[in-house]
């Protein structure tokens, strides 16, 4: 269980040379050159559809390469599957989570390694002592006795991450990692990397958040379009160069010109809304055209409020009225009827059909609208749908095409798309833009402000990125703890004043 | 037109004196006087071996109405249990009734042989145990009253042999055999022990298709259908119960086929077609199962606990019913799922036992 | 010190792979039932309970493993009725090549069933659906109808009794329920099974040859129907083509019963054993109170549909509460 000690040496653990890779109308890589140095991590950005999940899933085995080698320490090497990349000491922590929900903590972490005694059984103690060494390196707080199914996400996550260590791989690719984590966690996380480093580790890192590929990376590549544009040392480079290399816009272009709030024209209206445990007391009014955010730790009632406004949670009291009048909300449903759509931050399983093609997942909320005795109206569909794929400028070949083929942020802009034909007067979003390359999210940022400025709805944003809240929003509420804290607009919406209050240091409501 | 009861009572009854005599004389093997003596009123169970069906539906309401009449005073209890034709249920079901403390057993076998061990144990114990209605190759028991399922097949196979034969010239031709349940005592004893070794006699008889009825009308229908599809031209069908031969000719009549050479049983539906058709030469023969010898078999039970003697082994040559008699006994303003055996005996027991 | 007791046993509770409720369910039941049916607690009426719980846990064992694995074996029933069919032919010559046969045969059914699964891609229901037929078919070519013999001293051993109590089932049952306990929750094979049926891809990722783990255990559930056959065998002292026919169903509850789930990845010994018990005594109760059969099968529906709705209930309250608890920093 030893790995060679490789203090300072320059040593290439993994060299891929002119990688190429296609798939049907598409080509994903196109003569790649990447390689991994021992005890640095190298950092891989670039849009989603750049070619970075390619780029990973053939260095995890997943599929081999059209065209092109792979060389493990000088020596070529060809993975036949996962478990022969993994037996090469290639350990890859996917986006998704890969764990049995119905088995422990520590059963997952030592998946696959267990130890057994000479009967061949299962050595419950001396896995449980193992396991939590990984769970302590990470400083994560949780019963290691529990089942994975009955974790939060980003306990789950940190459990992916300790699972990943203890294979004690000489390659570690990182894909999105600290997408659920919190602040502290990542910290950790990143504390933890940095012995992984030290032990010799080769640590690819891909991430869509800048900031922290400044903080820890030692290299980093930018992938467009399946090519490599550049390879650079992270101190010979900044935010927005890299950008630019990404898609060639500015930061600054980022984020659209804020809508102008419409005064005294209420569209939604809530008071007194309660969850029992999870909300109390919920107050807050939405003008039409307004763009609304809601700041605050993770898990802080934020998205609970909003699927309770929406139905999909059950309140245990208060009201809501749309446009003056009062409506009772029971379940998804009726929130459509009222005209509220909701957009969650899980689009694979709650926004969309996967299999489904992109015309079917548009049309689902509004199928009766279109529908005469039962029966589907096709042409009346097909029109609505075209000229919603147009204005969304979802990158597909085809409306027939099924969702499952398409990058994050296309996938999101179809969830977007089907809730635009029911023509909704509230539209919310939870996280809309989590794990979105930067190009799609200034188009989706762009679209969101249309909403409010040219279609006249009120958007409400949950979101953990505060700068996306900042340059989205006319208005920002904060959460801690089940409650609105404190309320931020014009000059007194700063960084620090958000950050303050989502840590429970209540400060004067703008 | 109503149809005289009393007509049908007489004819009935005398082809069973007949037959019983006939039986009668078979056996002459009796119990022992008084070894299962015992003072009333006495708690009985029944085991069947069915349950779901029309028939058992039926024959389990009529027994328990002649329990009720005619040993009204002498039983206390009478528990009846449903095997459905499980193996495994049966045996489930004789261990329970033996806990609820019966002082006697009707049982009719699910198998012909999965019960033998069981009944075999319950005999060496001292319990009155009564076989009754179908095949069983097990030799201890008190009593034994059933039809002898092999003649029923027998009857109704060598019935289609003379039929192909005057069809087709010789005993030649294509047939379907519509079984039960594979593994049932009726199938085995209709079938396996009777009709079966009668065909093989004739090389000429070909059988090119079978499939299970499972004694159920709209099963059989189903079987028939993809039958009938898969054999466009046969002569005949071999059917292990009257539904199934209703269902049969029905198909066959669908697709064009008329005067099948087809097996019947009492079946009132059968019957029925039987009489639309016979003037355009339809033609068949009805070997009957008749459910009243569960009641002989419940007598005989009775009696042993009384402390008589009662006669080991009865097995009654099926009554059946012909071209020529079958007029007799339908009964078109009754509906079609009646067994006309049972019906019958219904009333015969009133008219006999009124009294009591 | 008594509340502390009582937390950790809530704590266990919480944890464990047993459904709690259900052992307490069940021994309240059998209290009422003690109490209120004199028949049922004659030492009689317990050893034929025990009789019948033998057969059915056995095969329900190992329909329990296929189903944590994610299938399901359909086939149970007809390589039960296979297993008593040979022994009915072969048993009266050679007894041990009759034993071994029978064996053998439900392992063959089983890794056939592994094999169309794994390789061929076929979906398990359809495929021991296909098994089933085919092995009927085998059946009823060995044995058309109910007969054979089976040599005394094989039934004496298999249902060896002292006095009234049938030591040799009980023996085998105790066997069945240790070994597949410590297969199932304490050797890296019975992981690596709930490991492929909670995540079939985590568990590939992990390096477990799924596929090997599957064949393994349909195999293993071949074994547990043959087994039971010939138990069954030295029951009805006959090979019958049809005796295995209600196994497929009560395996299947018995498990389900038991806490397995129907999607996999979850489920254990000592549920599934509850689960048979409570069949057997449901059938025993049903006729000692002398219920007509048409309200046996409602009652019946009921009471299933109640217990998987408490555990059920019982299952999503659970993580409401885990969520709770861990609220992160």
């Amino acid at each position: 269980m030893t790995l060679q000690n490789i203090e300072n040496s320059n040593l290439t653990i993994v060299q891929m040379k002119s990688v190429s890779k296609s798939f049907p109308g598409v080509n994903a890589l196109d003569n790649v050159d990447f390689s991994v140095i021992a005890g640095q991590i190298h950092a891989l950005v670039g849009e989603n559809g750049a070619g970075k999940s390619t780029l990973i899933k053939i260095l995890g085995g997943v599929f081999p390469p059209d065209k092109g080698e792979i060389y493990l320490k000088n020596r070529k090497v060809v993975f036949k599957n996962p478990h022969s990349a993994q037996a090469a000491g290639i350990c890859v922590v996917h986006q998704e989570l890969i764990l049995v929900p119905y088995m422990s903590v520590v059963e997952n972490i030592l998946l696959g390694q267990e130890y057994i005694n000479r009967l061949g059984l299962v050595q419950t103690a001396r896995m449980k002592q193992h396991a939590l060494k990984f769970l302590e390196v990470l400083d994560a707080r949780l019963d290691c006795e529990a089942l994975v199914a009955d974790l939060a996400a980003n306990q789950q996550k940190l459990v992916q991450i300790a699972k990943a260590f203890a294979s004690n791989p000489e390659i570690l690719v990182l894909d999105e990692p600290t997408a659920p984590l919190g602040k502290r966690e990542t910290a950790n996380f990143f504390k933890a990397l940095q012995l992984m480093k030290e032990r010799g580790t080769a640590i690819v890192y891909v991430s869509h958040r800048l900031e922290e590929i400044f903080e820890i990376a030692d290299q980093v590549t930018v992938l467009k379009d399946g090519k490599i544009v550049t390879t650079k040392e992270i101190s010979q480079t900044n935010q927005d160069e890299l950008i630019r290399f990404m898609i060639g816009r500015e930061l600054g272009e980022m984020f659209p010109k804020k809508a102008e709030r419409g005064a005294n024209n209420t569209i939604l209206s809530v008071k007194g809304l309660k969850c029992e445990g999870e909300l109390f007391d919920i107050h807050l009014d939405l003008q039409k055209g307004e763009m609304l955010g809601i700041a605050g730790l993770k898990g802080q009632g934020q998205d609970i409020l909003l699927k309770s406004l929406f139905g999909a949670i059950q309140k245990d009291g208060g009201e809501i009225s749309i446009a003056d009048k009062l409506v009772y909300i029971n379940n998804p449903a009726d929130a459509i009827k009222a005209g509220m759509a909701l957009v969650t931050d899980k689009r694979t399983t709650e926004g969309l059909c996967m299999s489904l093609s992109i015309r079917h997942n548009l049309a689902l909320p509004t199928l009766q609208r279109r529908s005469r005795f039962g029966v589907i109206l096709s042409q009346a569909e097909q029109r609505k749908l075209v000229k919603i794929i147009e204005d969304l400028n979802v990158k597909s070949s085809s409306l027939q095409q099924q969702v499952k083929y398409l990058s994050g942020g296309n996938q999101q802009k179809v969830v977007v798309g089907k809730w635009l034909i029911s023509e909704p007067k509230v539209m919310m979003f939870i996280e809309p833009t989590l794990g979105i390359d930067v190009g799609a999210k200034t188009e989706l940022y762009r679209f969101i402000r249309d909403l409010a400025e040219k279609h006249s709805m009120g958007v409400i944003i949950v979101s953990s990125d505060m700068l996306e809240l900042l340059g989205l929003c006319n208005r920002i509420l904060v959460m801690y703890e089940g409650r609105i804290v404190s309320e931020f607009q014009d000059k007194d919406a700063t960084e620090e004043n958000i950050m303050k209050a989502a840590l429970g240091k209540v400060s004067v409501s703008g | 037109m109503k149809r005289s009861r009393i007509g049908i009572l007489v004819t009935f009854f005398a082809l069973v004196t007949i037959v019983a005599g006939t039986a009668q004389m078979a056996s002459t093997e009796f119990t022992q006087m008084g070894k299962y003596k015992k003072a009333p009123p006495y708690k009985i169970g029944y085991v069947y071996h069915g349950g779901g069906i029309d028939y058992d539906i039926q024959m389990i309401q009529a027994f328990k109405w002649n329990a009720e009449k005619k040993y009204k005073s002498l039983i206390s209890n009478l528990y009846v249990t449903e095997a459905q034709f499980d193996v495994n249920k049966q045996l489930a079901d004789i261990e329970d009734l033996i806990t609820k403390g019966v002082d006697g057993l009707i049982i009719s076998p699910v198998s012909p042989s999965a019960e033998v061990s069981i009944i075999d144990k319950l005999y060496d114990k001292g319990i009155p145990v009564v076989v009754v209605l179908g095949e069983y190759d097990g030799k201890k028991y008190t009593a034994y009253r059933a039809t002898d399922a092999k003649e029923f097949g027998r009857i109704g196979a060598e019935w289609m042999v003379k039929q192909l034969t005057k069809k087709n010239g010789s005993a030649k031709g294509n047939i379907l055999v519509l079984h039960g349940t594979p593994g049932a005592a009726a199938e085995v004893g209709r079938w396996d022990r009777g009709a079966k070794p009668v065909f093989d006699k004739y090389p000429g008889i070909k059988i090119v298709g079978q499939g299970n009825g499972q004694w159920a009308y709209d099963e059989a229908k189903r079987v028939c259908q993809t039958l009938f599809a898969a054999n466009p031209k046969v002569d005949g069908v071999w059917s292990c119960g009257g539904q199934m031969s209703l269902a049969a000719v029905e198909v066959g009549e669908a697709r064009g086929l008329k005067n099948l050479i087809v097996t019947g049983e009492d079946y009132n539906g059968f019957f029925k077609y039987w009489i639309k058709n016979k003037d355009t030469g339809f033609s068949s023969i009805s070997p009957t199962y008749p459910a009243w010898i569960a009641d002989t078999g419940l007598e005989a039970l009775i009696n042993v606990l009384l402390g008589e003697s009662v006669q080991v082994k009865v097995v009654f040559p099926p009554p059946t019913i012909t071209d020529d008699t079958v007029a007799k006994f339908v009964q078109p303003d009754l509906p079609d799922t009646i067994w006309l055996a049972t019906a019958v005996s219904d009333e015969s027991l009133k008219q006999m036992y009124g009294g009591k | 010190m008594q509340m502390h007791f009582i937390q950790r046993l809530r704590e266990k509770a919480r944890k464990s792979h047993s459904p709690m409720g259900l052992y307490f369910m069940l021994v309240l039941v059998v209290l009422v039932l003690f109490i209120c049916l004199p028949q049922f607690q004659k030492s009689s009426n317990l050893c034929d309970l025990l009789l019948r719980v033998v057969p059915l846990l056995i095969v329900a064992e190992g329909q329990t493993f296929v189903l944590i694995s994610g299938g399901i074996d359909l086939s149970v029933s007809a390589v039960l009725s296979l297993s008593t069919s040979i022994a009915s032919v072969t048993m009266e010559h050679n007894l041990g090549f009759g034993i071994v046969l029978c064996l053998c045969s439900g392992m063959v059914v089983g890794l056939i069933n592994g094999l169309g699964i794994t390789k061929l891609k076929i979906n398990p229901f359809l495929m021991t659906l296909l098994t089933t037929t085919i092995v009927n078919g085998i059946s009823l070519f060995i044995r058309p109808y109910p007969g054979g013999t089976i040599p005394a001293p094989f039934v004496n051993f298999m249902l060896a009794s002292i006095g009234e109590f049938p030591i040799g089932p009980f023996v085998l049952l105790v066997i069945f329920v240790i070994v597949g306990n410590m297969v199932l929750h304490k050797s890296k094979l019975g992981r690596h099974l709930f490991a492929t049926g909670g995540n079939l891809d985590a568990a590939k990722l992990a390096g477990i040859k799924t596929n090997g783990v599957l064949i393994t255990f349909y195999i293993i559930s071949g074994f547990c129907a043959a087994f039971a056959g010939l138990y069954m065998a030295a029951r009805i002292t006959c090979g019958d083509p049809s005796v295995g026919a209600s196994f497929q169903m009560q395996s299947i509850t018995a498990a389900v019963l038991g806490g397995t789930s129907l999607t996999g990845g979850q489920g254990g010994i000592m549920g599934t054993v509850i689960g048979a018990v409570i069949l057997i005594m449901l059938g025993n109760v049903f006729n000692l109170l002398n219920f007509n059969i048409y309200w046996q099968q409602v009652i019946r529906g009921l009471i299933l549909i109640f217990i998987v709705g408490f555990s059920q209930f019982h299952a999503l309250k659970r993580k409401r509460t885990a969520l709770h608890v861990s609220q992160p920093a």
